[in-house]
């Protein structure tokens, strides 16, 4: 009983505080020897992950503006100084929990059985270019009597629920999960172009950007709103290789769409905006009137629309690869998109060993995603033989320096019954 | 069992260290901006009030100015003061009178007005209040009519019936009321119609038809009517006012609506006009012994006018019905024929003006028909209008603000840039400064702004172009945020100081304000 309440402790404390699952099932459930779990009745497993990177801003820029602080001219000169021609950062946050039944049997086959889920998912992303990142940053004044584009620039964000049903694979843990998605809100701006003048004398701006604004039901906030709702395919298929040699698992996450409601807005940015400042005419002709700012947003939009539209979840394709060598070791390669604006492929490799049936190390070495590079490392462990935890980074770098360009962490914890 | 505990040790620092993630101040960033802040066109009248300036048909801006010079609270002439009077009715015969029965009385009063320097023979009431009181020592319920058929509304006279009941000499019957007399009218000739200051009354006495009993009168018995007129205020009167002189001796300041400037100003073809007005149905002598100004240093300099100085012997008005003809008389005083020029350019901060006025200098000569309509009787008034045509030479003006808009959060460090395009053919130069106290912390120092070239003598000038920077850095807007005064001074300068510019009302300075500098930008708050 007393173990019972820690382990409910356990799950919540989880749940509400770590953001984000990781993309693939944990290696050891497949790789170990000690299949016991499988006898089980029941698998609960709970993950999270959370992922921020960048390729241009690091860590201390992006703890800034994360957690407040003030950022000194040097360094943004210096992000700004070894900025590409397009940049990109992004941030992914989940946290889910499925349940395996693995005593009851789906089909007349007993190797399927049936899974729940259920998880929450925020991700954004953006793509930019030094001109950008510098007349946020450093001002427009070295513009001046320039004109400059923005332009192309994109940032979208997503938050949204799942509550799933699937069935599994109880020799592979491959399966197949159909999810009830709750859109919680949506933004997305694409801007192709961006061209701004700033005049010689800073007496006037001018912005002509030519782009599309989206966003879902403001009015509505909070987990799991309705202002959206879709569904979702999340496929796993988990192949052991012959004579326990390894495996190999493609992973395709939230392959599907949510529909904003009606309450949902588009807007046309392909409006020149001219600001010349205030204009207090009416202030100086009417000693009593009181100054009002004009409305820039209006300035710049010449068509809003409101009505409902479809939108793609952020879709993410995983495949891993791991072969043993040597009693207990294996090396593993994979590959991960995310088809966005921002993102790029990643690639990874490394290595494992593994200490025992319950417990295994790895490290791993990635390129690509939202960051550059990263060194990472991944702990496999299964206590007592009824509980799997797996905690790893794909970035040491990223808990340590703040020059890092990448900081995430993930973690399982899982017990069968 | 082991391994599980450190199972949960896990989770909880975990936990532990995730919920340190939170924001406990917002990301800021100083950005090199350079961005227009406000934009618009400033000229003469945003400035001025609009009461005090109009542009005449060349569009030459004309400052205006009227100001009545004087009160002379004629209407306290015919001021009537709270007034009590006793009228006392006796019965004359003892006797035990039926319900119905009229009883004799012996009555002849009179109310006597308490107006002493003026001979009222008709008025208009416009507020005031007649409070009564009758006192009866008969043994008896009777019905007391009392009536004022001088005293009238809508034609009306008005009559009081008060009814008593039992009173005796050593406890008379005592019972009263109040009207209000507005829009009442009085006829003060009394019973003969040929006095003034009074007003007939009449009192009359039966035995209360619906009384119980008879009344038992006893001669020597009497009613008495007490009244009370509380603050009658005429609005209309005629009679004879009397001779009257007043010493008037009035001062007041010329720059009530706007900070008179220091300097040395020319000025060209100002023009000033101080009218008489009579409404009253008197004969008026004003003789003006002083009009003169005081500058900011003290220095007096009187107005001459010849004409303005020798007695004005001012005719009554006519009357016809309720129509008044007044008679008017105008002085205007010009470059010409006095030294308005020059005392305008002295800059008089101060305005006296004494003069002797007599009312009725030579007696009744109307046999008491004088007349006033208390709403406009005799005015004297100055209206100035000074044609801006200038020269000025440091004229310099200044004013202080108190600070007490909320407080500015923003940091900024750089320079506001104000972007000037004038059509005024005069220079100005522009010291702003934060003061508190002795302490001073000056922003701009001879920020000068330049003037335009005149192209034609009709106003037409090139407009110049100024740049003023205003540096600003945090110690001026902590100075701004901790309620300092603003100190703004403005020194004016034409080309040259004896040829006149005149300043026109489509003159205007285009201005532009334009922030140079690092600003600190704050989200997350």
């Amino acid at each position: 009983m007393s173990m019972s309440r820690n382990f409910i402790f356990a799950i919540s404390v989880f749940v509400v505080s770590i953001q984000m699952v990781h993309a693939q099932l944990p290696s050891l459930l497949l790789l170990s020897d000690d299949s016991l779990y499988r006898q089980s009745n029941a698998l609960v497993l709970a993950t999270g992950e959370a992922r921020l990177g960048s390729n241009s801003l690091d860590i201390s820029f992006m703890k800034k503006m994360v957690l407040g602080g003030h950022i000194d001219k040097q360094q943004i000169s210096d992000l700004y100084s070894a900025m590409g021609n397009q940049n990109r950062a992004g941030y992914q946050a989940a946290g889910e929990l499925s349940f395996y039944n693995f005593r009851d049997t789906l089909f007349p086959d007993p190797t399927w059985g049936l899974k729940a889920t259920l998880g929450t998912n925020y991700h954004g992303a953006a793509s930019f270019n030094p001109t950008l990142f510098s007349t946020i940053f450093q001002g427009n004044q070295s513009f001046a009597g320039d004109t400059i584009d923005l332009g192309p620039f994109s940032l979208q964000t997503q938050s949204w629920q799942k509550f799933g049903l699937g069935i599994f694979n109880k020799k592979t843990l491959s399966g197949i999960t159909l999810s009830l998605v709750e859109g919680q809100s949506f933004q997305s701006l694409i801007v192709q172009q961006a061209d701004m003048h700033t005049s010689n004398t800073g007496d006037t701006i001018t912005l002509a950007p030519a782009g599309d604004y989206w966003r879902s039901d403001t009015t509505r906030s909070g987990w799991a709103n309705g202002s959206g709702v879709g569904v979702a395919l999340d496929l796993d298929y988990n192949l052991p290789l012959q004579n326990d040699m390894g495996m190999i698992s493609i992973s395709v996450r939230d392959l599907g769409f949510v529909k904003w409601n009606d309450a949902s807005e588009q807007y046309a940015l392909n409006h020149k905006a001219v600001w010349t400042g205030l204009d207090v005419n009416p202030w100086l002709q009417n000693h009593g009137d009181t100054l009002s700012k004009p409305n820039v947003e209006d300035s710049l939009v010449t068509d809003r629309r409101q009505g409902a539209f479809v939108a793609p979840l952020p879709l993410g394709v995983h495949l891993r690869y791991m072969k043993r060598f040597g009693r207990n070791n294996y090396y593993e390669a994979g590959w991960s998109i995310w088809p966005n604006r921002a993102a790029v492929p990643q690639v990874y490799a490394g290595v494992s060993h593994s200490f025992s049936n319950h417990f295994m190390m790895s490290g791993r070495l990635s390129l690509g995603g939202y960051t550059r590079w990263g060194l990472g490392a991944e702990v496999q462990w299964m206590p007592c033989g009824t509980w799997i935890v797996r905690a790893g980074t794909n970035a040491i770098g990223g808990l340590i320096f703040d020059a890092a360009h990448g900081r995430d962490g993930y973690v399982s914890i899982g017990r069968s019954f | 069992m082991r391994n599980c505990r450190l199972l949960i040790v896990f989770v909880c620092v975990l936990s532990f260290a995730l919920a340190g993630c939170k924001r406990e101040e917002p990301t800021t960033w100083d950005s090199s901006v350079l961005v227009p802040l406000a934009h618009g066109r400033l000229t003469l009248d945003n400035i001025i009030v609009d009461s005090l300036l109009s542009a005449d048909e060349s569009g030459l801006w004309n400052l205006r100015f009227n100001r009545d010079l004087a009160d002379f609270n004629l209407d306290s002439i015919v001021n009537v003061r709270d007034t009590v009077v006793n009228l006392e009715c006796n019965l004359p015969i003892s006797g035990s009178f039926n319900p119905g029965f009229v009883v004799p009385v012996d009555f002849g009063e009179e109310i006597h007005l308490n107006v002493p320097s003026v001979q009222l023979k008709h008025a208009v009431l416009k507020s005031g209040r007649l409070e009564y009181t009758l006192i009866s020592s008969v043994n008896g319920d009777l019905i007391c009519n009392f009536e004022i058929p001088g005293l009238k509304k809508n034609g009306q006279p008005e009559l009081f019936v008060v009814s008593t009941n039992l009173g005796s000499s050593a406890a008379p019957y005592t019972t009263g009321g109040s009207i209000d007399l507005s829009g009442y009218s009085l006829d003060l000739t009394g019973a003969s119609g040929t006095t003034f200051n009074r007003i007939a009354t009449n009192f009359n006495i039966l035995v209360d038809p619906l009384a119980p009993n008879p009344a038992q009168v006893i001669a020597g018995d009497n009613v008495i009517m007490q009244l009370h007129f509380v603050h009658p205020d005429l609005t209309y009167a005629d009679g004879y006012f009397g001779e009257h002189h007043y010493n008037l001796n009035e001062q007041f300041e010329v720059g009530e609506n706007f900070n008179l400037p220091s300097g040395v100003l020319n000025l060209d073809g100002a023009q000033m006009h101080v009218d008489v007005r009579n409404a009253v149905g008197i004969d008026a002598q004003m003789h003006f012994t002083n009009l003169s100004g005081v500058n900011a240093s003290g220095n007096a300099l009187m107005l001459n006018h010849g004409p303005l100085y020798v007695p004005l012997n001012i005719s009554r008005a006519v009357r016809s019905g309720d129509q008044v003809v007044a008679n008017t008389y105008a002085y205007e005083l010009n470059a010409s024929n006095s030294n308005l020029d020059a005392f305008m350019e002295f800059l008089p901060k101060t305005l006296n003006v004494a003069a002797d006025v007599v009312l009725n200098p030579m007696g009744n000569i109307t046999d008491g028909n004088d007349f006033i309509f208390t709403a406009d009787a005799l005015e004297a008034s100055v209206s100035l209008d000074v044609p801006l045509r200038l020269g000025m030479h440091d004229l310099a003006f200044a004013d202080t603000l108190e600070i007490t808009a909320d407080a500015l959060e923003e940091v900024f460090n750089g320079d506001l840039v104000l972007w000037a395009k004038s059509d005024f053919p005069c220079e100005a130069k522009c010291d702003l400064f934060l003061i508190d106290g002795s302490d001073s912390r000056s922003i701009v120092e001879n920020a000068t702004l330049h003037a335009a070239s005149l192209t034609s003598a009709m106003g037409q000038t090139a407009a110049a172009e100024s740049f003023i920077h205003l540096p600003i850095d945090t110690d001026i807007i902590t100075r701004w945020n901790a309620n300092h005064r603003l100190v703004i001074r403005v020194t004016l300068n034409t080309l040259s100081q004896t040829d006149v510019v005149g300043i026109y009302d489509h003159f205007g300075i285009d201005f532009k304000l334009i922030a140079n500098g690092d600003y600190q930008i704050h989200i997350g708050e």
